[in-house]
C-alpha cells in the first residue's frame, strides 16, 4: 500500500465517520500515517496496518455510516430511541438488499405459521369449543347408553322434563331436536334444517337477537300456544331478503303458519358443532308442526339432545351416579320403553358437545392433521434457520469491520436483534394473512351433505400467537448468531477469511438438511400410503354399478302425507317417471348408500333364541321399488326380484345379502327362510350380492332389503339412469309438481358424487398430506441446494488446488454430488424411522393397505433421493466449472 | 545517545508533552504544528531518550474507529530538556495549550 492509495483510502472512509467528528478523523488519520510511512515505513506499523485493512474492507461504505458512531453517544434515553430507528431502517435497508433471502424467510416461515394456525383453529373449533353460557365449563351432555352397544342415544320429551326436575344436579336443562322442514316461499316449496327448542334455551346459552326477539321459557311452555318462529341471519338474508317488514309476517313450516318473531345473532354457533340451524321453533309446537307424532308424551319417540347445566359446587361424578340411579327407576316405571337402556352417558360439554360419534373420525384425522403441521412448522423454522445461519457466515465479515469502525459488540447485537425481529414480524404478518385466507378457503367446503354444516371459524389466537412465536424464536435465535460469534473474538480473523473452513456452520447446516429431509420423506410416506389406498378403494366391487344414476330426495312427511297417501303418492310418481320416455330406469328406495345417517333394524333368523344367542343383531337395510335392484344393477344370486305384487296387500317378502343369508342360515338354502323384524315374519324371496354401503374397507356387511310398499318410508330417494341428453333434475321436479308441488326435492346429485363421499377421509388424507410433503419436499431440496451451492463457493480455492494438482472434473462432480448424497442418505434413513412412526396414527385411515406397505416406503425414498441429487448437480457442475487459475489467483 | 539540538519546535514539543498531550495529532492540535513536523520531533525525542513511547492496544483502536495511536511520555532528561529550553525560549510558557481532556474518543 502506498501513500497515495492511503490517503485516498482514507478520505473515502472519512465520508462514512458522523460529520462533526470527520474533519479531526481525517487529519488524525493523515498524520498518523504520514508520520508511519515517511519514518518507519507502513510494513513496519503492523498495528496501523491492521486498522486500515480492516476499514479498507467495507463493501457497504454508505450503509455503514450511521453505525461509525462512536457508542457512548447513544446511551441516553432518547438516543436509544433513536438507535432503535436507526437500526431499524438499517435492517429494512439490510434485508432489502438480499431480497432472495428475505422473500425465502419469509415465505418458509408465513406457511409454518399459517398451516399451524389453520389447522389448529379447525381442530379448535370442531373438538374443543365451548358454548356461549355464563360457565361453560358446568355444561355437560346427556346421552342414552344402549345394551345393544349404542352409546350415543338421544332422549324423549319427558324424560327430559324428569332430568330437568333433578334441581340438586342441575340449574338448568336443554333439549333440541334437529329436522327436516318444509317451507313454501313464493309458491314454491324447499326443504331446510331446522330446530325445535325446549323452553329456556336461548336464555341458557345466551343466545341475543340482531332483530326482534327471541322466546323465553315461560312464553313457549305451553303446548301449541306459541305459534313463533326465529330464524337464523343467514335464512333472514337468503329467504326473506334481509327485511325488516318480515318480522311479525307468516311463514309456512310444514304448512302450518308461524310467526317471525326474531333474528338470532350470527355469533351463536349452534348446540351441535358445524350444524347451524335456519330456524329455531318452540318444541311445544310440535303436534302442530309434526303431526301426528307425540314428541311431547311419548317415551319412546327420543328427539331431544339434552345439554345440562350443573349446578355449583356439583362434581360430575355425582351427576353420574345419580342418573345411573335414574335408569333403574326409569326401567322399573316404564319396562317396555326403556327395554334396551342400560345407562346415561353424562359428558362434559367439550368432550360430548360434538356427538361422539362423528368425533372420534374427526379427532382422528385432526391429530394426524397437527402432527403433519407440526413438522411443517418444524422443517420451516428449520429452513429458516437454515438461511440465516448460511447468510450469518456471509455477514461475519460485515460485522467484524462494523467493529472495527467502532460499534461496541452490543450495538452489533442490537441491530440483529431488531433485523430478526422485523424478518419474524414480517414472515408473521404474512403468515396470518395466509391463514385467514386459508380458514375462509376451507371453511367454504361443503360436505357431501343437505346438512347446513356452517363453520364460524375464528382464528384461533393461542395457535396464532404460538407459532409466531416460534418463528419469533427462530429467526432471533439464528439471527444473532453472527453476533456470538464476533463476541468470541475471531474479529481479525473474520476480516480476514473469505474461503476456507468453516466447520461449525456447515455442521449445522448439514444437521439442518438431514432433518428436512427426514421429515419431507416421512410426509412423502404418508401421502403415498394415502395415495395406494385410495386406489385401493376405487377399484373396491361396490355390488351396483353408479355410473349414469342420478338422484334426488323428496320427503313427504312435512307436508302431512300418511302412510296410505303417502305410498299412493310414491307409486303414482313411480309409474309416471317409468312411463317416461328420457328415463331408461328409475327406482325408488328409502336410503342412500354412504349416507352419513345409520339406522339398522334388529332382526333374526325365525327360531332365534335371545336367551341362548345373545340380543338381537342389528342389520342395515332399505325400503326399495321393485325396480331398485335392476336399476342399480345389483345381481340377484338365488330366488326372485320383487315385483309389483308384493304389495301392501301381498305376504311381507325380503330379499337378503349373501353375507346375512350365509350368517343366519350357514350352509341351508336362505330362499324360503323366515326373517323377524318390526315384530313381523318376512319371507325370504330371494338373495342378492352383497353391497358396500358404509364405508369400502372393512368386512363385509350383512344388508336386506324391503318392499317400500311394505314398509312405509315418507323419505325417499329416486333413483334415475336417464337417456342422454336428459335433464333429470327438471324432468323430475316436472313430474313431482304435478303430483303436489308444495313437497320439496332436494340433494340432487349422480351417485357416483354419492360414492365418492366414502372417499372422502382418503382423498383429504392423501391431499393433505400430499400437499404438504411436497412443500416440506421443496424446502428440503431448497435448503440442500443452499448449502452444497454454499460449500462450493467457500471451497472454490480449494478446488482449485485440487484440479491444478491434477484432479479432473469427474472427480470433482462426483466429490460434490458424493457431499449431497451423503446427506440425503442419512436424511432418507431417519426419514423412514420417521414414516413409520408417523404411520402407525394413520392405520384407521387407511382402506385395505398395512401402514408398513413397502411400496409406499420405497417409491418416495427413490423419488426424493433422485430429487436430491438433481438439486446437488447444479451446485456441482459448477464446482467442477472451476477455473483452477482463477480460483487460485482469489487466494 | 547523540545530542538533540533543541529548536522552538522542538521546545514546543517537549511543552506539549509536559501539559499532558501524549500523541501526534493532539500535539499538532495543541500547538498548532503540522503533522510533518511534529512527528519527526517525537521520533527523534525518543531517540534520545528525551521520550518514552508506546503503542495503544490495536483492538481499543479497532474499536474506536482510529488509527493506532504512539503515545509519548517525558523521561527525567525530557523534564531537565525542557527546563533548558524554557530558559532559552522564556514566551514558550505563555503559550494556551488546550486543557488535556480527552475528546475525540
Amino acid at each position: 500500500m502506498n501513500l497515495r492509495a492511503a490517503l485516498v483510502l482514507i478520505r473515502r472512509l472519512a465520508r462514512l465517520v458522523p460529520e462533526r467528528l470527520r474533519a479531526n478523523w481525517t487529519r488524525e488519520w493523515e498524520a498518523e500515517l504520514r508520520a508511519h510511512i515517511d519514518e518507519q515505513g507502513i510494513e513496519t506499523a503492523q498495528p496501523f496496518r491492521r486498522s486500515l485493512a480492516a476499514m479498507a474492507d467495507v463493501r457497504s461504505l454508505r450503509a455503514l455510516a450511521a453505525h461509525s458512531r462512536p457508542l457512548p453517544l447513544s446511551t441516553s434515553p432518547g438516543d436509544l430511541l433513536g438507535g432503535l430507528l436507526k437500526d431499524l431502517r438499517y435492517s429494512v435497508r439490510s434485508l432489502l438488499r438480499s431480497p432472495g433471502f428475505t422473500l425465502a424467510v419469509t415465505a418458509v416461515l408465513a406457511l409454518g405459521i399459517a398451516a399451524n394456525t389453520t389447522a389448529f383453529t379447525f381442530a379448535d373449533d370442531l373438538l374443543w369449543r365451548t358454548l356461549p353460557a355464563d360457565d361453560p365449563g358446568r355444561l355437560v351432555r346427556i346421552y342414552n347408553g344402549y345394551s345393544h352397544g349404542f352409546q350415543w342415544g338421544s332422549s324423549s320429551y319427558p324424560a327430559f322434563e324428569e332430568y330437568a326436575a333433578m334441581e340438586e344436579l342441575f340449574d338448568g336443562m336443554i333439549g333440541e331436536a334437529y329436522l327436516p322442514l318444509a317451507i313454501e316461499i313464493d309458491g314454491s316449496a324447499h326443504r331446510i334444517w331446522g330446530s325445535m327448542v325446549t323452553p329456556g334455551y336461548f336464555e341458557l346459552l345466551n343466545v341475543s337477537p340482531t332483530r326482534g326477539r327471541l322466546f323465553t321459557a315461560s312464553e313457549v311452555s305451553v303446548p301449541g300456544q306459541a305459534p313463533w318462529v326465529v330464524v337464523s341471519e343467514e335464512f333472514w338474508h337468503r329467504w326473506l331478503g334481509g327485511d325488516a317488514q318480515a318480522l311479525g309476517s307468516r311463514l309456512e313450516i310444514n304448512g302450518f303458519p308461524l310467526t317471525v318473531i326474531g333474528v338470532a345473532s350470527r355469533s351463536f354457533p349452534g348446540t351441535q358443532t358445524g350444524v347451524i340451524p335456519e330456524v329455531w321453533i318452540p318444541v311445544t309446537m310440535q303436534p302442530q308442526v309434526v303431526p301426528g307424532r307425540d314428541w311431547l308424551e311419548s317415551r319412546r319417540d327420543r328427539q331431544l339432545w339434552l345439554i345440562g347445566s350443573v349446578a355449583p359446587g356439583v362434581g360430575i361424578e355425582t351427576v353420574r351416579t345419580e342418573l345411573a340411579a335414574r335408569v333403574g327407576s326409569l326401567k322399573a316405571r316404564y319396562p317396555d320403553e326403556y327395554e334396551s337402556l342400560a345407562t346415561l352417558n353424562v359428558l362434559p360439554e367439550v368432550e360430548g358437545g360434538f356427538h361422539p360419534f362423528y368425533r372420534e373420525p374427526f379427532a382422528q384425522f385432526f391429530t394426524m392433521l397437527m402432527v403433519v403441521v407440526g413438522i411443517v412448522l418444524l422443517v420451516a423454522c428449520s429452513n429458516a434457520a437454515g438461511l440465516l445461519v448460511a447468510r450469518a457466515t456471509v455477514r461475519e465479515r460485515e460485522i467484524a469491520i462494523r467493529r472495527a469502525l467502532g460499534a461496541g459488540s452490543w450495538r452489533v447485537t442490537r441491530q440483529l436483534f431488531v433485523e430478526s425481529a422485523l424478518l419474524a414480524a414480517i414472515a408473521g404478518g404474512v403468515g396470518v394473512l395466509l391463514s385467514a385466507f386459508a380458514i375462509r378457503f376451507v371453511a367454504g367446503f361443503q360436505p357431501p351433505t343437505d346438512i347446513p354444516l356452517t363453520f364460524g371459524f375464528d382464528l384461533d389466537r393461542r395457535v396464532l400467537s404460538f407459532s409466531v412465536l416460534v418463528s419469533i424464536l427462530t429467526a432471533i435465535l439464528f439471527g444473532l448468531l453472527p453476533a456470538f460469534r464476533a463476541s468470541r473474538g475471531q474479529l481479525s480473523e473474520a476480516l480476514r477469511t473469505r474461503t476456507g473452513a468453516d466447520p461449525g456452520g456447515s455442521r449445522l447446516r448439514a444437521i439442518i438438511v438431514v432433518s428436512q429431509v427426514a421429515l419431507s420423506l416421512a410426509l412423502l410416506i404418508s401421502a403415498s400410503l394415502f395415495l395406494r389406498s385410495l386406489g385401493n378403494a376405487t377399484d373396491v366391487a361396490l355390488g351396483f354399478e353408479p355410473s349414469g344414476i342420478q338422484i334426488a330426495t323428496l320427503d313427504l312427511k312435512p307436508r302431512g302425507y300418511d302412510e296410505q297417501s303417502g305410498t299412493e303418492f310414491q307409486r303414482q310418481l313411480l309409474d309416471r317417471l317409468s312411463e317416461a320416455d328420457e328415463i331408461a330406469a328409475v327406482a325408488l328406495a328409502a336410503r342412500i348408500p354412504f349416507s352419513l345417517d345409520p339406522a339398522p333394524a334388529r332382526v333374526a333368523p325365525e327360531g332365534y333364541d335371545a336367551a341362548a344367542d345373545g340380543a338381537l343383531p342389528t342389520v342395515e337395510f332399505n325400503q326399495i321399488s321393485h325396480t331398485y335392484l335392476g336399476t342399480v344393477g345389483s345381481k340377484i344370486l338365488s330366488g326372485r326380484d320383487f315385483t309389483a305384487a308384493d304389495s301392501t296387500d301381498g305376504r311381507p317378502v325380503v330379499i337378503v345379502s349373501k353375507r346375512l343369508a350365509a350368517n343366519f342360515w350357514p350352509g341351508e338354502r336362505a330362499v324360503g327362510q323366515r326373517l323377524l323384524a318390526w315384530e313381523q315374519t318376512w319371507e325370504v324371496v330371494g338373495v342378492a350380492e352383497d353391497i358396500k354401503f358404509r364405508t369400502l374397507s372393512g368386512e363385509v356387511l350383512p344388508y336386506f332389503y324391503l318392499p317400500l310398499s311394505q314398509r312405509y318410508a315418507p323419505e325417499v330417494t329416486v333413483y334415475a339412469r336417464g337417456r342422454p341428453g336428459t335433464d333429470v333434475e327438471a324432468l323430475l321436479r316436472r313430474h313431482v309438481g304435478t303430483l303436489d308441488a308444495s313437497v320439496p326435492v332436494f340433494g340432487f346429485k349422480s351417485l357416483q358424487e354419492q360414492v365418492g363421499v366414502a372417499l372422502l377421509p382418503a382423498r383429504m388424507g392423501a391431499s393433505v398430506l400430499g400437499f404438504f410433503g411436497i412443500l416440506t419436499l421443496a424446502l428440503a431440496i431448497i435448503g440442500l441446494y443452499g448449502v452444497l451451492a454454499y460449500s462450493v463457493e467457500r471451497r472454490r480455492p480449494e478446488l482449485g488446488v485440487r484440479m491444478a494438482l491434477g484432479a479432473q472434473r469427474r472427480d470433482v462432480l462426483r466429490m460434490m454430488i458424493g457431499a449431497g448424497a451423503r446427506l440425503v442418505a442419512v436424511g432418507i434413513v431417519v426419514g423412514l424411522a420417521l414414516g413409520i412412526g408417523l404411520s402407525r396414527l394413520l392405520t384407521s385411515l387407511l382402506h385395505g393397505i398395512s401402514p408398513s406397505d413397502p411400496t409406499s416406503y420405497i417409491v418416495p425414498a427413490i423419488a426424493l433421493g433422485l430429487t436430491a441429487v438433481a438439486a446437488s448437480l447444479v451446485p456441482a457442475l459448477r464446482a467442477a466449472a472451476v477455473d483452477p487459475i482463477k480460483a487460485l489467483r482469489q487466494e | 545517545m547523540s545530542e538533540l539540538r533543541i529548536t522552538y519546535t522542538t521546545a514546543l514539543v517537549l511543552r506539549a508533552l509536559d501539559e499532558g498531550l501524549r500523541y501526534g495529532f493532539d500535539i499538532m492540535d495543541g500547538t498548532g504544528l503540522p503533522g510533518g513536523t511534529v512527528y519527526p520531533v517525537l521520533r527523534r525525542l525518543e531517540a534520545t531518550r528525551l521520550a518514552t513511547a508506546n503503542w495503544e492496544d490495536a483492538h481499543d483502536a479497532q474499536r474506536r474507529g482510529r488509527p493506532t495511536r504512539r503515545f509519548y511520555a517525558l523521561t527525567e532528561a525530557g523534564q531537565q530538556a525542557l527546563a533548558t529550553a524554557q530558559d532559552r525560549f522564556p514566551a514558550l510558557g505563555g503559550i494556551a495549550l488546550p486543557s488535556v481532556q480527552e475528546v475525540k474518543s
